[in-house]
């Protein structure tokens, strides 16, 4: 049995492929060999069969009549911006690529409204009792203090406040109602404003207990401040950071120069 | 002018010596009759590649058009050396692409399922058949013919392309690697493969080799 690489080296020894000492060492072993030299003797047999294979007329001549050569050579102007529409999607395709990786890569880059919430902690339930207990405590002052406030610091600290409001206790609810921004005589805010406005800060949670409560501590308002913002939570709307602005553009610029480039090579 | 009228022309054209050179730089410059010389030249050289590639007459026919007019149209690419193997290298392209077409569209035309695959039969079909074979001589070879060409045509199209330019056109080495676009030691290891896939398909047409070719192979060596 002929081994592929002999083969090879037949192949390359009949069409006289093979450097000299190659070409050397195959004829001794050719004469030593007598399954390698059947070989190589079918082997030119069959290439002769295929030389000899016959040739076929040419059915008409492929010439060309004067009326298709200028034809021909009306070039469509997109044709003459083949090599610049080539060039174009080139860079563009390598500026989307890195782009693309770099929004990947660099979850930093992601904006506060898509970095992922807190889990809210086991002891959240127990601070939302004491929270509320003390804000239920709160004076009037108090409420007239956080609801004064402006709307951004006001919805964190409102959040005690509001259950000692009227309203609020009446309807039994635990976040603020449009009513209660009325009353202060803000605009009502929409559901997507509340859901921003929710979100406390640290010192302006503080502030608020501390006018609810002058002895509330640091401890209870960060707890609470995590509980506060639990029923609140509405799924932000999506925003996208520069470099994934960059990448959709530069996306759909590449398929737009792709498309001319290929409607250029085929005219 | 009437079809005999432009056939005589080219036939007595293609009769008078050939400056390859001079006729394409004159090509290159926008001359449609230099083009054509280098047409007639090169036709039936481009014509017998399509169809051992395609086995089909009416789809080489088409691709052979094809490379034509596509090398007429990028005249002014051609930056010197082997003009037979750029030229070969539009032809394969214009193969592979009827092929694509072909294997979208399937169509088998009812003169080539009436022929057989070297066309012997048809009036257009051999033309280097001798005159000294006898009917049995030459229905061997006729049988051994066909057997080759369906051996071709069961090969890949890549193995296929590179062994028809240089089995059956004697292309060498470095002409099949620019037609093919592709390095001379990768040519030569598809060629190997190729034939190597030849042979065995031929196993079964084995005892036809000897009877045509023996004697002569006999007297060569």
């Amino acid at each position: 049995m002929i081994s592929e690489q002999d083969f090879i080296r037949l192949s390359a020894y009949l069409d006289n492929q093979l450097a000299a000492a190659d070409r050397a060492a195959l004829e001794v072993q050719l004469t030593r060999d007598p399954e390698l030299k059947a070989a190589l003797r079918d082997l030119r047999l069959q290439v002769r069969a295929l030389r000899a294979l016959p040739r076929r007329r040419v059915p008409r001549n492929f010439t060309l009549t004067p009326a298709q050569a200028e034809q021909l050579r009306r070039r469509s102007p997109l044709a003459g911006l083949f090599p610049a529409f080539r060039l174009a999607t080139s860079l563009s395709a390598a500026a989307f690529a890195i782009v693309t990786a770099l929004s990947v890569l660099r979850p930093a880059a992601l904006p506060l409204a898509m970095a992922p919430a807190p889990a809210p902690a086991p002891e959240a339930a127990l601070a939302t009792d004491a929270l509320t207990t003390k804000s239920a405590a709160g004076s009037a002052e108090a409420d007239m203090q956080s609801l004064a406030a402006p709307p951004e610091t006001a919805a964190g600290g409102g959040l005690g406040a509001a259950t000692g409001d009227e309203s609020a206790t009446e309807a039994g609810a635990d976040s603020p109602t449009p009513e209660v921004f009325s009353v202060a005589g803000f605009p009502t805010p929409s559901p997507t404003e509340l859901a921003y406005a929710a979100e406390p800060t640290p010192d302006a949670a503080r502030q608020a207990l501390s006018g609810a409560d002058g002895q509330a501590d640091n401890a209870a308002a960060d707890s609470a401040l995590t509980t506060a913002s639990a029923p609140l939570e509405t799924p932000p709307p999506p925003a996208l950071t520069p470099l994934q602005q960059w990448a959709i553009g530069l996306g759909a610029l590449t398929a737009i120069l792709v498309a001319l480039t290929w409607a250029a090579r085929r005219r | 002018m009437p079809r005999f009228a432009t056939d005589l022309y080219d036939a007595l054209v293609s009769l008078t010596p050939m400056d390859e050179p001079a006729l394409i730089r004159d090509a290159q410059r926008g001359d449609v009759n230099a083009f054509n010389r280098l047409v007639l030249e090169y036709q039936a050289l481009a014509y017998n590649v399509a169809y051992r590639v395609m086995g089909e007459a009416e789809a080489a026919e088409d691709a052979t058009q094809d490379a034509f007019i596509s090398a007429y149209k990028h005249i002014e690419s051609y930056r010197g050396g082997s003009f037979r193997g750029w030229l070969m290298r539009i032809v394969t392209n214009a193969c592979y692409d009827e092929l694509r077409r072909r294997k979208r569209r399937p169509a088998v035309s009812l003169e080539d399922m009436l022929t057989a695959p070297d066309g012997t039969e048809n009036e257009n079909g051999s033309v280097l058949v001798s005159a000294d074979e006898t009917p049995e001589e030459r229905a061997q070879r006729h049988q051994l013919a066909e057997a080759l060409q369906r051996c071709l045509d069961h090969l890949p199209d890549d193995m296929r392309m590179v062994a028809v330019l240089s089995d059956v056109q004697g292309l060498d080495y470095a002409e099949i690697a620019t037609a093919t676009n592709v390095a001379l030691g990768t040519v030569k290891s598809r060629l190997s493969r190729a034939r190597a896939r030849l042979r065995d398909c031929l196993q079964e047409a084995r005892e036809l080799l000897p009877s045509v070719y023996r004697l002569e192979d006999e007297a060569t060596t």
